[in-house]
């Protein structure tokens, strides 16, 4: 029996817009295991950074089960969600704007130290905020720094040390290295690496860039427009995609190396409106594959091999 | 232990949270200017009931009445023969404290306002905001005359009349201020840390909303000024023959043809009061922004 | 005008572009930002070339030097020459620059959401362009406009249609539409795809490889992501702290590489089709441009530096006629960086 730290159940995000209902997260179902990691991408607007932040309740979902060890958060008060807190944590895409531009690098993580009350006074919180930037890799003397006086790189470790203040169980890591320059970008793969090996953390990874998610992740999720089309350990998808979409998205990976780029799938067009869609595969408009049974109803995700789902009507077949 | 561990965020720093503002404000030639002028009208305005004789300031004498600034009566005399000099002079003490009471009277009361407006949205904005268009829509001075009838004619009831009728300008300009920071990822951090809404508001909204506020606050002033004049003009708050820089700017309304200098002096009064103001707020704003320091 | 036609002909035809040792600094008030350094490029036509290298490296400065369009001040180009289809374009009159621009030489900016303007349909912007450009009448520009956004993919049917009713990779097509709109001899795209989302980013990038062919251009890619440079680019040039530290065909750059930068950024990424791979991430910062050392401003980083390696000036050597290498460990005739070894 493995131990699921997270099931989300039937997880749907609506958003009332002028133009109707806009399906942002649409029946998102998946559990993950402690100490492993889900990679979840997609395109742009295909609802990954809605569901990492309707798990977190900092957007309340429209209908669904999140259960975090065995308790749905979503059915909790305003003061127990908070009290839950320190249990799952989030790291943004954007070390510009997710630091508070008036704390210094002490303040902005005793922020997060303080809410565990074991650290009392100043200089136990300094010395966990000390202990803190040496998990992360942040030298002593940027102790009271201001961000907009460090890097890209520093600045999302301090977003990490907050993060990991409050000694959480799990970690949503939305985008953490899309905004960074790729040696920087390894640094902070690296750091993330290590401290699942330490901390024993679970992290859900989003991420809009394939080679990155392949490589730190156990198992990966692809979504589109809201919904899940595939789901594998990240081998499997590699080696064995099914969904047309899922094998576009590959094949759209520039590779750096000479010659190596293979056959490229081509899709029809851009990505439909996620307003108010219609009952039928949402990725029919642009599939290559696309038949008439596409036109009657979503796919369901079905299971092909153990562990590997795909919702399509006509593959595998 | 502690005393070792504490040295390392001090090692590193040379000067407190306050001690730093006040470094860098002290580098801004004009906020230092602005300060020295504000500190000089206040120290008048607080003590010049001990050493001024009133006499000086309310005593007619009809044979001198509209001299033109000289060396006896620096600022001339007007139409009752006083002398201007003092009369701008001890203005201060009243026109000071209603431009300072009545703007931190709008502060206090329209910024959490607009905060809590901006924050929540929803049903919550759709109230405050729609209140606050209600009072805009009185006319300040007619608000005034209603709040001074109602509680009575003070000083203080001045003040808080003034105060109110521009409280609708902060909550507007905060709520649009916290529209653009609530949506920045350090206020979905702190939330994501299970701190609370009041936490977030003013620990993290608000510090970033400075700049728009700390610059109405100190064009307000002025305003305050004036509209507490025309209050007083229409006996509502400080009673004539008590000179008070928007009083003195009226009276001295009806000879501006033939003795511009009675309306000069106390209107130069108004301005630099409102500069000092201005400069020390622009000052202060820089001196804050972390983004600022080099 | 006629000036510029004589120097066109004693200059070899099919070079488009030719930059002699170009520096560019950033004169701040108390300190300067040594963007660009001393850098020289040479682009033949047809050709694209791939521009690498971090934040901060010198990218986007060359690129708007090329055009003579560094904001000035803090702008200044300190040394070196630029001849774009031979026309000297640090010499240029400012009426000449501005024909120049737009005709010979355009340039497409990295996001596709500002650089059009909100209140103009696409049409009517790109018709604006082509007409500034050729001697034609409106009719004339509004068929080429059509013609142009068909040939990015976009039915002309859209022509009249505003901005905001694009999507981001239509967007950046129409982006595109303008650039090509008068025939540029030379295209600069500053990251023109990082925005998109990748199956967009693919189609964008294939579009503008099968146009490079219709239109008989030369192209100048700029990156940070290698695998676009390995998909489109003839050759590369890696740039760090304002040098060009690497530069070469792209077998050459990628297959044959010499210097430990261009190593260590090949190393930086993840490899798919080996998930166990450990990332070797380049240790350290990019260094202040405003304090760069007399040597090789990477030697911090390098882990093959010696101490001597930060104060000697670099030299420049070449291991083929194209393959050139700024990194004084080649002196010891023996160095091999690992990349090569295996």
């Amino acid at each position: 029996m493995a131990d699921h730290i997270l099931e989300v159940n039937h997880l749907k995000k609506y958003f009332k817009t002028n133009r109707g209902m806009l399906h942002a997260v649409d029946d998102i179902t998946f559990r993950l295991e402690r100490g492993k990691t889900l990679g979840i991408v997609g395109e742009s607007g295909c609802g990954k950074s809605t569901t990492g932040r309707c798990i977190l309740r900092l957007i309340e979902p429209t209908d669904g089960e999140v259960i975090f060890e065995g308790e749905d958060l979503l059915k909790l008060g305003k003061r127990q969600m908070r009290a839950r807190c320190s249990d799952l944590q989030i790291i943004f895409q954007d070390p510009f704007s997710s630091l508070n531009p008036r704390n210094t690098v002490m303040e902005t993580i005793a922020e997060g130290v303080r809410v565990q009350k074991k650290y009392r006074t100043p200089a136990e919180i300094e010395k966990r905020v000390l202990e803190l930037m040496e998990t992360v890799g942040l030298a002593e003397r940027l102790i009271n720094s201001y961000p907009h006086e460090l890097d890209g790189g520093r600045r999302q470790r301090i977003g990490i040390a907050r993060a990991l203040a409050v000694e959480p169980k799990l970690i949503i890591c939305d985008e953490p290295v899309s905004a960074l320059d790729v040696s920087i970008q390894a640094q902070i793969l690296n750091l993330l690496k290590e401290l699942q090996r330490k901390l024993g953390l679970t992290y859900i990874f989003i991420s809009h860039d394939l080679s990155v998610v392949n490589h730190i992740s156990d198992e990966i999720m692809v979504m589109y427009l809201g919904q899940t089309v595939e789901k594998a350990p990240s081998a499997e998808l590699f080696a064995n995609p099914i969904h047309p979409y899922t094998k576009a998205l590959l094949s759209a990976i520039p590779i750096p190396k000479v010659d190596a780029n293979k056959e490229r799938i081509h899709l029809k067009g851009e990505v439909t409106s996620p307003i108010d869609p219609e009952d039928e595969c949402r990725f029919a408009k642009r599939c290559l594959y696309a038949c008439e049974k596409c036109q009657k109803g979503c796919p369901k995700l079905k299971e092909v091999s153990p562990g590997h789902f795909v919702a399509c009507h006509c593959f595998p077949e | 232990m502690s005393t070792e561990t504490m040295s390392v965020s001090r090692k590193y720093r040379k000067r407190s949270k306050l001690g730093e503002i006040w470094h860098h404000l002290k580098k801004n030639k004009g906020a230092m200017t602005g300060l020295g002028i504000l500190i000089v009208m206040f120290a008048v305005a607080l003590t010049i009931d001990f050493w001024l004789d009133m006499e000086k300031v309310i005593g007619q004498n009809i044979s001198q009445k509209l001299q033109a600034p000289n060396s006896l009566h620096w600022f001339g005399t007007d139409e009752m023969g006083r002398d201007m000099f003092w009369r701008v002079v001890y203005g201060s003490r009243y026109s000071l404290a209603i431009g300072f009471v009545a703007v931190m009277v709008s502060l206090a009361v329209g910024v959490p306002l607009g905060a809590v407006a901006g924050y929540y949205g929803g049903k919550v904005e759709g109230l405050i905001m729609r209140i606050t268009d209600i009072f805009s829509a009185i006319p300040s001075i007619l608000m005034g005359v209603v709040i001074v009838s109602i509680l009575g004619s003070s000083t203080f009831n001045l003040m808080l009349a003034v105060g109110i009728s521009s409280v609708p300008n902060f909550v507007r300009i905060t709520r649009a201020a916290v529209l653009t920071v609530k949506n920045e990822e350090y206020v979905e951090a702190a939330r994501a840390l299970g701190k609370t809404d009041l936490y977030i508001i003013f620990r993290h909204i608000l510090p970033n909303c400075l700049s728009p506020i700390i610059v109405q606050t100190t064009l307000r002033v002025a305003s305050a000024i004036v509209s507490a004049s025309s209050l007083s003009f229409l006996g509502l708050g400080i009673k004539p023959p008590s000179p008070e820089w928007g009083a003195l700017l009226t009276a001295g309304k009806t000879y501006i043809r033939g003795y511009s200098y009675l309306c000069l002096f106390p209107g130069l009064a108004i301005m630099i009061t409102v500069l000092a103001f201005n400069m020390v707020g622009d000052g202060l704003r820089d001196a804050m922004d972390p983004k600022l320091k080099r | 005008m006629s000036e510029v036609r004589e120097n066109e002909k004693t200059v070899d035809d099919s070079l488009v572009l030719d930059i002699q040792d170009l520096t560019v600094h950033y004169e701040l008030e108390d300190e300067t930002v040594e963007a660009v350094n001393h850098i020289s490029l040479q682009l033949k036509k047809k050709r694209i070339l791939g521009l690498v290298g971090e934040t901060g490296a010198g990218k986007t400065s060359t690129a708007l030097a090329i055009l003579n369009l560094l904001p000035n001040p803090p702008g200044v180009i300190k040394s070196g020459s630029i001849r774009v289809c031979g026309n000297d374009m640090l010499k240029l009159s400012q009426k000449e620059l501005e024909s120049i621009r737009g005709s010979s030489i355009s340039m497409i900016f990295q996001d596709p959401m500002t650089s059009l303007n909100p209140v103009y349909s696409v049409g009517e912007q790109i018709a604006e362009s082509i007409e500034l450009h050729e001697d034609c009448t409106k009719a004339e520009a509004w068929e080429k406009a059509e013609e142009m956004l068909q040939l990015v993919g976009i039915p002309k049917e859209r022509i009249h249609e505003y901005p905001h009713q694009f999507s981001g990779g239509m967007k950046q097509r129409v982006v595109i539409a303008i650039a090509l709109a008068c025939n540029p001899k030379l295209l600069l795209a500053d990251e023109p795809t990082t925005a998109l989302d990748v199956t967009i980013q693919a189609q964008v990038l294939d579009m503008m490889c099968d146009l490079k062919t219709k239109f008989d251009m030369a192209m100048i890619f700029i990156t940070h992501d290698l695998g676009i440079v390995a998909q489109i680019c003839d050759e590369v040039a890696v740039m760090y702290a304002g040098r060009i530290i690497e530069q070469g065909t792209l077998r050459e750059v990628f297959n044959h590489t010499k210097h430990p930068y261009t190593e260590g950024l090949f190393n930086s990424l993840p490899d798919i089709e080996n998930r166990e791979a450990e990332l070797q991430p380049i240790q350290g910062m990019m260094p202040d441009p405003t304090k760069l050392p007399e040597g090789c401003a990477f030697a911090p980083r390098c882990p093959y530096a010696k101490p001597e390696c930060i104060n000697t000036p670099q030299k420049e050597r070449s291991f083929s006629e194209t393959h050139k290498v700024l990194c004084s460990a080649y002196d010891d005739p023996t160095f091999r960086i690992r990349r090569e070894e295996c």
